[in-house]
């Protein structure tokens, strides 16, 4: 007799006591409704999001282009908006989009901060999570591993069962393997109905292009089915190591409440405190500090500016600034807003390089707390996490600077340097100025340096995998 | 001795020696070591930015001080000096960090319109803000249930199951009391893991003793006199350990997890916030039309507020500060109601967030906690019109300056408004906690009728 032979009735008879379970279909329902109200209230929301997002983007625009005649320079302090919009997949999995500021203003001089985010303007009460379908995937699906096999091995040794089948020599490994691709093929509709939100999130977010999309549904789909496997591999590695359900239960609900709960946490905690971001006024008083080592952009005497007075005079072959051709303070304005705008990017980049190492730290946290891992390639996947956020500022910052210059171009040669600021630019120049349209982040880049959460999933599922396989019942 | 008291030190004794209640209130007071560790370092940081705004502010004024040795108009001084102001920091901001790490500590303003610089975000990382603090509020809240849950829900079944239910019951004079003092036990060795980290926390983190800390250590005990009720009922309704253990998981999963995520999805859909974004987007835009409209527009629309200057000169030159900042002005007034609504739609979505956390303990003891610590939106909204209110005295310092065309000097630095941050009670009714009263009445009236109706009548 083959050894793998009682392989496939052991696995049928699982699955089968498995599915008539009273509360299995109960459990498939909630499951399912959780989901469904996660992903429901979430696209409803997104939407919302997403639509006021525009509106106000027009409005912002119509506003633009119904200036009346104005100097160039008054518009550029004018200014305009960039509106972040919800993550490309944030009805599936909202990642941080809650805690992004959403309105960021854009004017001459200044790199500000988007401000409105909606966690500034809810209570701490609810900061244990927001139900999506992420949340349900990530938190939930678990715990419905655990219910459906906690007893799943424990069972045997309780009854004294085991005794019987080693007996009549079915070996360990068949079991463990039958138990679990009989768990398995009970988990395989939940894990439908997870694939159909997936992709149903996808559908209802809808943004970015279809092959894109497709990619981002194949890397939360992958690092769901590792991350669920993992926890079938423990549930029944742990049920058989316990001679009781009720052991196995208690320190299955301990681990999870450690692993989904405490930890992510007590990862956070620990990266803030090992890696402190500086405060808002430090790293503002820093940069302002920087800024005014530049000069005054507004005083053409400025002594920081006589080397491009020079080189200005030189260029155009005159002697004195009133001689030359085009408007000198738009040029010192130029100037000023290049240097100062390289200062903000470098401020910037360190911040968020700063913020990186804080979610790096997180990140290795997935290796003691494999959700970790999982929530972060979802939201990297689902364009919500850090990164995305960092590249929206990013973007508006090249918009903004390259929306200044070009309004200081039509100050240097449109504006005649006497009377400079009696003049006007007619209301049609301002039309033909471009939108704001960031670009979603490349799934490639979003998901650069994320091997360690693979590797930590993988682990994940290879520690309690090899475990089980090898493992010994306990005697009853 | 009292046998009750005698009772008492025997379970005591009982469970003291059980490696499994070491283990579980080891974990829980180690946990609660990093809480009050993580707490302290957040909130030192806040601190020490609060601290340093002086010198910033000092700094800034001096750099000014540099650049107009002479003097300069005082509109101009006005236009470059940003004024700090923070939202002070309680000593129980350490136990219950609340909104503190979304919320900024310090907003810096200046005469321009107030509604463009009041909501000016802090730094954060969202990725850490989003994963939530682990303060001792959060200990309290969300792990010291669970060890009560599992060190209690099996009182009965675990003798039950091993068949020596009846025989203890039977040696028991009062088998009711026997439940209770275990269950009492158990609540008491968790209360005072909690209560050690609080005087830990007190002692190291120097938290001072005022009413406001006394009524913060009251609120946990009663907290946990919910749950001790709550597991006090699983304990006696279950039959069997693999039943209390499910009933206990499914309460704690239900109230510590699932609730509040289904709460906050369900308010954030229900009340959504657009108003600071309206408010954004209109203030810069009345703001601006100030520049392309003739200025006796925007003092006409400016006078009916401060009349006192209504008789200042007219402005005949292309550009004056008092016009200047009566734009701004007018632009703030053209957004007071879209401002109103902004504060009043968090206050709906606050009152929301309430009524539901009724059904949810540990999303309403998160609330008391940070009622207490002022850590929570009505305490950030109150310092909203606190700076508000600052920006008013800076109008009150520089405006008479500013509409009688003065200078100001270096040396007239000093006579600047500061921000003095407001005392402000805490507000705690004890009415506000009446769902948590409510709910162990409700829970100890059915644990006292199912224990009935398990040993019967009390014997004796």
């Amino acid at each position: 007799m083959s050894p793998m032979r009682p392989f496939l009735p052991i696995a049928r008879a699982e699955w089968r006591l498995l599915v008539r379970r009273r509360g299995y279909a109960t459990l498939l329902v909630a499951f399912t409704v959780l989901l469904g109200i996660g992903l429901g209230l979430g696209a409803l929301r997104q939407g919302r999001e997403r639509a006021q997002q525009a509106s106000y983007q027009k409005l912002v625009r119509d506003q633009w282009d119904h200036q009346p005649d104005r100097h160039p320079h008054r518009v550029a302090h004018y200014g305009t908006f960039a509106f972040k919009a919800p993550g490309a997949l944030a009805a599936f999995d909202p990642g941080v989009d809650s805690y992004a500021g959403r309105v960021l203003f854009l004017e001459a001089h200044r790199q500000n901060s988007a401000n409105f985010a909606e966690a500034g303007a809810l209570s701490s009460a609810f900061r244990l999570g927001e139900l999506s379908p992420a949340f349900v995937l990530q938190t939930l699906l678990p715990l419905v591993v655990i219910i459906l096999g906690y007893r799943c091995m424990a069972r045997e040794t309780e009854s004294g069962r085991l005794r019987l089948l080693l007996g009549q020599g079915v070996s360990m490994r068949v079991l463990a393997l039958g138990k679990t691709a009989g768990l398995g093929l009970g988990l395989v509709p939940f894990l439908a109905v997870a694939g159909a939100a997936l992709i149903a999130g996808v559908f209802l977010s809808a943004s970015g292009e279809a092959s894109a999309l497709f990619s981002r549904i194949a890397v939360i789909g992958a690092a769901l089915l590792l991350y669920a496997i993992g926890w079938l591999a423990l549930t029944l590695w742990i049920s058989a190591r316990s001679n009781a359900g009720a052991t196995a239960l208690a320190i299955l609900a301990a681990v999870w409440a450690a692993t989904c709960v405490v930890l992510p946490r007590g990862a956070a905690a620990w990266a803030d405190a090992r890696h402190p971001l500086p405060t808002k006024s430090e790293f503002t008083a820093r940069l302002q500090d920087e800024v005014h080592r530049l000069g005054d952009s507004h005083n053409p005497d400025d002594s920081t500016f006589t080397a491009l007075r020079r080189e200005t005079l030189a260029r155009h072959g005159v002697t004195k600034i009133e001689d030359l051709p085009v408007n000198y303070s738009a040029v010192v304005m130029q100037r000023s807003e290049e240097l100062s705008s390289g200062l903000f990017a470098r401020h910037y980049d360190e911040l968020t390089a700063a913020m990186e190492r804080q979610n790096t730290l997180v990140r290795r946290a997935a290796f003691v707390a494999p959700i970790l891992g999982f929530s972060a390639l979802s939201a990297a996947a689902s364009g919500t996490d850090l990164r995305s956020v960092a590249a929206f500022q990013r973007e508006a910052e090249s918009f903004r600077y390259a929306f200044v210059q070009r309004l200081n171009d039509l100050h240097r040669d449109e504006i005649r340097q006497q009377d400079d600021k009696l003049q006007r630019l007619g209301a049609g120049t301002w039309r033909e100025f471009p939108d704001f349209h960031p670009s979603a982040l490349s799934l490639k880049s979003a998901l650069a340096g994320s091997a360690g959460s693979w590797f930590a999933l993988a682990l994940w599922v290879l520690i309690p995998g090899v475990a089980l396989v090898r493992t010994r019942f306990r005697r009853a | 001795m009292n046998p009750t008291l005698s009772l008492f030190i025997w379970e005591t004794r009982r469970l003291l020696r059980t490696p499994a209640a070491w283990i579980a209130l080891g974990s829980l007071l180690i946990a609660g070591l990093f809480a009050l560790g993580s707490g302290a370092a957040k909130i030192s940081r806040q601190e020490k930015e609060i601290g340093q705004l002086a010198a910033q502010h000092a700094a800034g004024l001096q750099r000014l001080a540099g650049h107009f040795h002479d003097g300069t108009h005082a509109g101009e001084i006005a236009y470059y000096t940003f004024f700090p102001s923070h939202q002070p920091l309680t000593d129980l901001a350490r136990f219950s960090i609340g909104l503190r790490d979304v919320a900024p500590s310090a907003v810096w303003v200046r005469l321009l319109g107030i509604e463009a610089q009041l909501y000016e975000a802090g730094i954060g990382n969202p990725t850490l803000q989003a994963l939530g603090h682990f303060d001792l509020a959060f200990l309290v809240c969300a792990l010291a249930p669970l060890v009560l849950l599992m060190l209690a829900h099996d009182l009965l079944t675990r003798e039950q199951q091993q068949g020596i239910l009846t025989l203890v019951s039977a040696q028991a004079r009062w088998p009711h009391r026997l439940f209770l003092v275990r269950l009492l036990v158990r609540a008491l060795a968790v209360g005072a893991v909690c209560t050690a980290l609080f005087a830990v926390g007190c002692a190291t983190l120097r938290v001072s003793l005022d009413p406001a800390a006394w009524g913060w250590l009251a609120d946990l005990w009663l907290y946990l006199a919910w749950w001790t009720a709550a597991a006090g009922l699983i304990a006696v309704a279950c039959r069997s350990v693999s039943a209390s253990l499910t009933a206990a998981a499914t309460t704690w999963i239900a109230t510590v997890v699932l609730l509040p995520a289904i709460f906050n999805l369900a308010v954030v859909a229900a009340y959504p916030v657009s108003e600071g974004l309206e408010l954004t987007v209109r203030q810069r835009q009345e703001v601006h039309a100030g520049w392309d409209k003739p200025k006796e527009q925007t003092f006409a629309r400016f006078f009916p507020g401060r009349p006192e200057w209504k008789d200042t000169a007219p402005v005949t030159t292309r550009f004056a500060y008092k016009w200047y900042y009566a734009m701004h002005e007018v632009g703030d007034l053209s957004v007071a109601r879209e401002a109103t609504a902004y504060r009043e739609r968090l206050l709906a979505r606050q009152a929301a967030i309430e009524r539901l956390a009724w059904l949810a303990p540990p999303a309403f003891g998160q609330i008391l906690f940070s009622r207490r610590a002022q850590t929570d939106l009505d305490a950030h909204l109150d310092h909203l019109a606190h700076v508000r209110a600052f920006h008013e005295r800076l109008k009150g310092f520089f405006y008479p300056l500013v509409f009688a065309e003065q200078n100001l000097k270096p040396a007239d630095f000093s006579r600047l408004p500061s921000f003095v941050p407001a005392v402000r009670e805490a507000h705690s009714s004890t009415g506000g906690r009446l769902p948590l009263f409510a709910g162990i009445v409700v829970l100890a009236a059915f644990t006292r009728r199912k224990l009935h109706a398990r040993f019967g009548a009390a014997r004796a």
